[in-house]
């Protein structure tokens, strides 16, 4: 066999590693140390081998619930399924959530979602949180047109089931509990508190509609307006208030804009 | 573009660490005697957040090197502009003492195997990679550092010793030499040569850096690991490379089984002692 040139030796090997079979062998040195078969192997069995610990780093709740063979099935059908495309393997698992959610395994894809979420807000870009002072300085006349500007580590997520407390569970090393269903998904924000610790709560459905809303750059009258599906129209403004302090005291938001 | 030399071209730094988030609260709490530490800089390429946060703190303490794993400097594809956009800024924000990767290609065509994959040792793979080091350099502003990979396979149609190809890379290139010498060892046994032969094939000015670690064996195969304390074979290795090459900095790569911090630094003052001791034998 000739000597190919690099880029094609680059290619067969990456495709021997990612697909098998191959012949790249006949370009090895074999020895009495080990063949060319067996230090061919050491690349190809490392490669799923390393990108199964990187799943398991990501998303150890869900290796919990799928357990170590179950987690392992489903870690190198998304390795063939998804070959890393990003210099940092911190990237690799994302698309692990709406793998499993096309194998029709809906909880361990909302698992998955919670936990790549979670990785989201832990090294999401830093921002201040909006001071309470900034906002109380604001005349009564500004209101209506202003925009929230939420933090860049908040993120939003839809959930049908009982999916953080199965990841409190697995992180604190406890029984899992029985997995449950919601008829209703359950509305959930997750972001990085003041001190740089994930947090992680429900939300009912008017604040729900209110975050998303303001969350998409509407300004203040159109989320009070949103509001009034939930309270009278007098009320509104006043329950946006207080759906702002809470936003405040929870450092979700970075700044305002005035449109 | 004239390249800067590394800032501790004189060898002045001494003996470091990699920097590990196992190990964060106890260096602040500690101060312990390290010198300086490395840094895996795809760990530090995120947009924020506590791994931020923990790197400027001790960043204030303590010198820092970039050390990374995804240039892929031996790849035959595009050299990735995005990453060396991010490398570039993280290197702004660190001012680190050098900047340093592998003799290796990672993926092809856009992807990443995410692991430090051989070379062919042929000239048509010293140019090539020669000409990107110049890229990177040119884009960087500074000489990079090159470290030699553990390898488990070699190609029929090499057409130099490891040492020769890397010693290549360096001279046409203008870069240096980061000289892992567990990965010396771990090669010497898997391949077949005397540890030696490298180290006399290595031009002395090029290395700036020493990586010490531990490896681990599978079948007749040595495999760098990075779990295990630096074994005897390579504190020996390493003695005869303070030997060939002066007090260049070393530090010690723990990746697995990661124990306390007070264990790495035991070992690193055994480096410090090893060192001293060779360079006394080379006085007198």
């Amino acid at each position: 066999m000739s000597a190919p040139r690099l880029a094609q030796l680059q290619r067969r090997f990456q495709a021997q590693i990612l697909r098998g079979g191959g012949d790249l062998q006949a370009l090895v040195h074999g020895d009495a140390g080990a063949a060319a078969e067996v230090r061919l192997a050491v690349y190809t069995q490392a490669y799923r081998l390393r990108l199964l610990e990187v799943l398991g780093n990501d998303y150890p709740a869900l290796r919990r619930l799928l357990g170590k063979a179950g987690f392992e099935r489903a870690g190198k059908a998304y390795i063939d399924a998804h070959p890393s495309d990003t210099p940092s393997v911190r990237w690799f698992g994302r698309h692990l959530p709406s793998f499993l959610e096309q194998r029709a395994e809906p909880l361990a894809a909302e698992l998955a979602r919670f936990e790549w979420c979670k990785g989201l807000v832990f090294d999401a870009p830093d921002e201040a949180p909006l001071a309470l002072s900034v906002v109380a300085a604001l005349a009564a006349a500004q209101w209506p047109a202003m925009c929230l500007l939420p933090r860049a580590c908040v993120q939003r997520l839809e959930l049908h089931w009982n999916v953080p407390a199965l990841f409190q569970a697995a992180a604190g090393g406890r029984r899992l509990p029985r997995p449950r269903r919601a008829a209703a998904a359950v509305h959930w924000l997750l972001w990085r508190d003041g001190a740089g610790d994930i947090r992680w709560r429900s939300l009912r459905d008017d604040e729900a509609a209110a975050w998303d809303l303001a969350a998409r750059g509407s300004p203040f009258a159109a989320v009070c307006e949103r509001l009034c599906q939930w309270v009278e129209a007098d009320s509104a403004p006043l329950h946006a208030a207080g759906l702002l302090k809470g936003w405040l005291a929870d450092a979700l938001l970075a700044g305002l804009e005035q449109t | 573009m004239p390249l800067s030399d590394p800032p501790d071209s004189a060898g002045t730094l001494g003996f470091g660490l990699g920097l590990r988030p196992d190990h964060y609260e106890a260096i602040l709490a500690q101060r312990p005697r390290v010198d300086w530490f490395e840094i895996l800089s795809e760990n530090y390429m995120v947009g924020g957040g506590k791994p931020l946060q923990w790197l400027e703190r001790i960043r204030a303490d303590y010198p820092l090197a970039m050390h990374g794993v995804s240039l892929s400097i031996g790849g035959s594809g595009r050299l990735d502009r995005a990453y060396l956009l991010e490398l570039k800024s993280l290197a702004q924000r660190v001012q680190p003492e050098w900047i340093s990767d592998h003799l290796c290609w990672t993926g092809v065509d856009g992807t990443n195997l995410h692991d430090l994959l051989p070379l062919p040792h042929t000239g048509e793979a010293v140019r090539h990679v020669a000409r990107r080091v110049r890229q990177v350099q040119d884009f960087l502003g500074q000489r990079i550092l090159l470290e030699n990979v553990s390898s488990y396979l070699r190609f029929t149609h090499g057409a130099m010793p490891e040492w020769e190809f890397l010693a290549a890379v360096a001279e046409e290139a203008d870069c240096d030499i980061l000289l892992d010498v567990n990965n010396v060892y771990v090669n010497s046994r898997n391949h077949g040569f005397a540890p030696a032969s490298f180290l006399e094939g290595i031009p002395r000015r090029r290395v700036r850096q020493i990586h010490l670690a531990g490896h681990s064996r599978s079948g007749r195969l040595l495999i760098d690991t990075h779990d295990h304390p630096v074994p005897e074979p390579v504190w020996d290795l390493y003695a005869d490379a303070v030997r060939r090459f002066g007090a260049v900095p070393a530090m010690i790569e723990r990746d697995d089984r990661i124990p306390p911090l007070a264990e790495l630094v035991a070992e690193l003052d055994r480096a410090r002692a090893v060192a001293a001791d060779a360079l006394r034998a080379v006085a007198a």
